[in-house]
């Protein structure tokens, strides 16, 4: 099973090719200062170093979201794009729970994207598996809801130091702090309609929310 | 190296549009899926809002436009995308889905300017015949284009402020008018007279540039004017009298650049062409001075992957190609857009 795996949802641009479950090729830049222009390079030139063609291509995972909304639509149109016309699976993940896959441990994992404003998208996950639900919220408030014992943090936690002070946490090292596209190989399951596969932005577009805002106010 | 059969799509504003074009000259399918009814409870095109749509149905309008074709990835020859101008976030999902394409089958990829998209879109009326001038009023240009063979653009006159689409929305936002107001005017317009007799902005003489703000400016005040003297406006003759002061000039320019120029052909290009008070000006003008008129049908004047197609075909066969690298450049120069 060739598989390309893809991740475009932060500044970070992660590409990864398996084969039968081995990693076979990876590239990563941490500060990706576009990805429009470099992804498809980047998925050319490891194809092209592992010698494989496009049409041997049998499986793409791709992470669906929340981050950065022209990141992750560059990464979900170009995966749903190659599912479709190459006529393979097309398999979607959430960015936080790629980040969540970081760190090999059997605590909680709470994977943090700043949304700025003392918000974040916030993931919660246990060996690969969702506690809760992914979140846009305030992490002082999401952490007051959810959190009781202690827990390891991923991702942008910088931020967020002062309101973790308070909680019993572990942070991951720097190396385990982001996932790779490479951790994406035993992650999500397969879609059943890749045309209807769309990002998770996990926020409304600002207009919308006002909009909806209008509506319930009368 | 004349034939070819192009992929093309088109996403840089509120319409997600695929089409598969044979040889520049014929649309074997041209899909268009609009996005107007979403944003106009916004009453205006919301970027973001437009962007997730490009998303949720692209590749729904490439799997249509290739069976309503009746052919297969195999059969195109290269990718076509709208590079820009537009918004960037709409236009990176066509392009992200072109390059797709272009990966997955090998096949060229061509980034093709929006503007030569809605010129060439003339070439699926009548052969475009050199010199020509294109006169291109749309939501975000006002342009004449002078051209003295395929693929090379010259601009001979431009707005200096607002583009007449941009004018038509505002004086629309006024008159209290639903989105999109370019319409809603042409319809009013229809049903009036020019009773207001709005200023009409030439400029300096020999000028081929086109100013719409202050004309937009007269209009707003004679209705805040109105309002204030507790009077109330006759939208139908506002609305003749803006669209009447505005086609003149479109219409005076574009004749005198086809004469200037010594142009075999006047085309027209863009959305606005779609109005019908301008495309009657246009052709009564041009009969009178004998000068060959082409204007696409109404179905192409919108924006269209169709168009986009054609004007590949001309980049095509003059051995243009992009590589995956490519980018979506908003401000995209014209001139330079077909340069090999
Ligand atoms: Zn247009």
């Amino acid at each position: 099973m060739k598989q390309l795996m893809l991740d475009t949802s932060t500044t970070r641009l992660s590409v990864a090719l398996s084969e039968h479950g081995q990693i076979q090729a990876e590239a990563t830049v941490m500060v990706s200062k576009n990805h429009a222009v470099t992804l498809m390079p980047m998925i050319e030139q490891l194809m092209n170093a592992v010698k494989w063609t496009p049409t041997e291509l049998e499986r793409i995972v791709v992470t669906t979201g929340p981050g950065s909304y022209t990141g992750i639509r560059i990464g979900v149109t170009t995966a749903k794009t190659l599912a479709y016309t190459l006529q393979i699976p097309l398999i979607g993940v959430s960015a936080l729970r790629l980040m969540a896959a970081a760190p090999n441990t059997e605590l909680p994992v709470v994977s943090l994207i700043d949304a700025r404003r003392g918000n974040a998208y916030i993931g919660h996950y246990q060996q690969n598996e969702a506690v809760t639900p992914d979140r846009h919220a305030s992490v002082a408030a999401w952490l007051k809801a959810n959190i009781t014992g202690p827990f390891v943090v991923v991702g942008d936690v910088e931020p967020f130091r002062d309101v973790l002070a308070s909680y019993d946490y572990i942070e991951a090292p720097a190396a385990h702090s982001y996932g790779r596209a490479s951790d994406l190989v035993a992650l999500g399951e397969v879609t059943n309609d890749i045309h209807a596969f769309e990002p998770e932005y996990l926020r409304l577009a600002e207009a919308e929310a006002k909009w909806l805002e209008g509506q319930n106010n009368g | 190296m004349d034939t070819s059969l192009i992929l093309a799509i088109e996403s840089s504003c509120d319409e997600t549009s695929v089409a598969l074009v044979r040889d520049g000259k014929t649309l074997l399918s041209n899909v268009v899926s609009s996005q107007i009814e979403s944003h106009k409870r916004f009453g205006g095109v919301v970027p973001e809002v437009a962007s997730r749509h490009h998303v949720e149905r692209i590749t729904y309008v490439i799997d249509d436009a290739l069976s309503e074709a009746g052919v297969t990835m195999q059969d195109v020859d290269a990718i076509a995308v709208t590079q820009g101008p537009g918004l960037v976030g709409a236009l990176l999902v066509g392009i992200s889905a072109a390059k797709a394409l272009a990966f997955a089958h090998n096949k060229p990829l061509i980034g093709v300017h929006h503007i030569a998209g809605h010129i060439y879109a003339n070439e699926l009326v009548e052969e475009m015949e050199f010199p020509l001038v294109c006169l291109v009023v749309s939501g975000g240009h006002t342009e004449l284009v002078y051209m003295p063979e395929h693929g090379v653009f010259e601009v001979i006159g431009e707005t200096r402020d607002d583009a007449a689409g941009e004018a038509y929305d505002k004086v629309a936002r006024t008159l209290s008018l639903p989105y999109p107001g370019g319409p809603a005017i042409d319809r009013l317009a229809a049903d009036g007279k020019d009773t207001y007799k709005f200023p009409r902005v030439r400029l300096e003489a020999g000028s081929f540039d086109f100013s719409f703000s202050g004309l937009k400016s007269s209009v707003i005040n004679a209705v805040h004017n109105a309002e204030q003297r507790g009077e109330t406006v006759i939208p139908e003759n506002l609305a003749a009298s803006f669209q009447a002061s505005v086609v003149e000039v479109l219409v005076e320019k574009a004749i005198r650049a086809v004469k200037e120029k010594g142009a075999k052909q006047l085309l027209v290009a863009g959305g606005v062409a779609a109005n019908r008070g301008l495309r009657t000006a246009l052709k009564e003008a041009t009969d009178r001075e004998g000068i060959c008129l082409v204007i696409p049908p109404l179905d192409l004047c919108g924006d269209n992957a169709g168009m986009i197609g054609v004007a590949a075909h001309h980049a095509y066969v003059r051995g243009k190609r992009d590589t995956l690298a490519m980018n979506a450049v908003p401000g995209l120069s014209l001139e330079e857009s077909m340069t090999v």
